[in-house]
């Protein structure tokens, strides 16, 4: 077994908090491992604010070398995963601010799964889910975010209050508004 | 009274049941938003995010392994200013500001027309009680370099809390402001004096 691959074992073996220590020191693939483990997720969420993968490909990479350079502040406070998106929701609010964003056509979207489903039915969920994403991000700021968060990555009313440095109370008013603002945009049609 | 949109969300994803159930089975109006909003989270959450290439993946580390390569190790989060000691650096940024604004007034005040001869030499506005007495500032005329004793004599003792208390801050119009406090006579003498330093070889 090379050292490498030794070295590569004992990271993957690590708990959050040690692995983010060896980060610290220095210690050559345990950032790499970070990545590895959160890339997906933080893309996905990157994705779902700007609808396109050219943007969320060049935000993840953002997020993670902010991530990278504010390490020393991570506390272990919260999970890794809420840490790196308490930044990437600040950075993807932020590019959203600064610029208005192209969501992808249908044809550009190429690595859509669409194993076992009919051409029509592939169709019409693709349609359904374009007109889907224009009205999330024609929400305000703080409600796309706690829709995004909520609905796609799971995490509890607590865990986006910390994210959003807001109250539960607010979150769950956001969601509501968010929703009910969805349901005005698409009309009946589209439920 | 109808229900919340705290109660309609907890009821909507399923986390409050028996408190509200009363409520929800004698109105219509709540039992009909409620449907609204399970129907909107179940289309929104049928909205996949397309996956891209198996191949760039492997592309977004090496970006990002390239990136941090080129950063070195993290470095300690840095000190804001409400918590670095701001009153360690106070008096230096204090006499920075104070030097800037007194450069600033001299420059402005040999632009000004010289109307009649001078009368009183006072320079009360720029004194600072306490803290330089008007009468350090009696080589004034002899001084060789006339702007940078004034700017020495003003910087030199100067304080946070007197340099606020003088109006020698750096707000927009700070300048414009002492100016405007001069007498026609400092203001005179001011100029005559600038002129007479300025005009000297290498000045």
């Amino acid at each position: 077994m090379s050292p490498s691959t030794v070295n590569e074992l004992a990271l993957a073996g690590l708990t959050e908090a040690a692995l983010v220590e060896a980060c610290l020191a220095g210690r050559s693939g345990a950032f790499d491992l970070v990545v590895e483990r959160h890339q997906r997720s933080v893309y996905q969420l990157c994705y779902r604010f700007v609808g396109n993968h050219e943007d969320a490909s060049d935000l993840s990479q953002d997020i993670f070398l902010r991530a990278y350079r504010g390490l020393r502040s991570f506390r272990g406070q919260s999970s890794l995963a809420t840490w790196l998106y308490r930044i990437g929701v600040n950075v993807c609010l932020n590019r959203v601010s600064a610029k208005r964003l192209a969501t992808e056509s249908l044809e550009e979207q190429q690595y859509v799964d669409t194993r076992g489903e009919s051409a029509s039915e592939r169709l019409l969920k693709e349609e359904r889910g374009a007109r889907v994403r224009a009205a999330i991000a024609e929400l305000p700021r703080k409600q796309r975010a706690t829709l995004i968060l909520r609905t796609y990555h799971e995490m509890s009313h607590q865990e986006i209050a910390d994210v959003l440095g807001s109250s539960v109370g607010t979150v769950k008013a956001n969601f509501f508004h968010a929703l009910a603002n969805l349901k005005k945009r698409l009309g009946d049609h589209a439920l | 009274m109808h229900l919340s949109p705290d109660e309609l969300i907890d009821l909507a994803e399923g986390t409050r049941l028996e408190s509200v159930t009363i409520h929800l089975q004698s109105c219509e109006i709540c039992r009909h938003q409620l449907a609204e909003l399970r129907a909107v989270i179940a289309t929104v959450a049928d909205v996949k995010v397309p996956e891209p290439s198996p191949l760039f993946w492997g592309r977004l580390s090496a970006r990002v392994h390239e990136a941090v390569a080129a950063e070195g190790l993290p470095r300690a989060p840095r000190e804001t200013w409400s918590h670095a000691g701001w009153w360690r650096t106070a008096p230096l940024a204090a006499g920075v500001i104070a030097a800037t604004a007194a450069v600033a007034l001299a420059v402005y005040l040999t632009m000004l027309p010289r109307a009649t001869p001078p009368s009183a030499p006072a320079l009360g506005v720029l004194t600072v009680p306490g803290a330089v007495d008007g009468s350090s500032l009696e080589p004034f005329g002899a001084a060789d370099d006339l702007s940078l004793a004034l700017v020495a004599d003003l910087t030199s003792q100067m304080d946070p809390e007197l340099a606020t208390e003088t109006g020698v801050t750096n707000h927009i119009g700070s300048v414009d402001e002492a100016v405007s406090n001069l007498t026609a006579g400092e203001r005179l003498e001011l100029q005559r004096l600038l002129k007479e330093a300025l005009a000297k070889p290498g000045a």
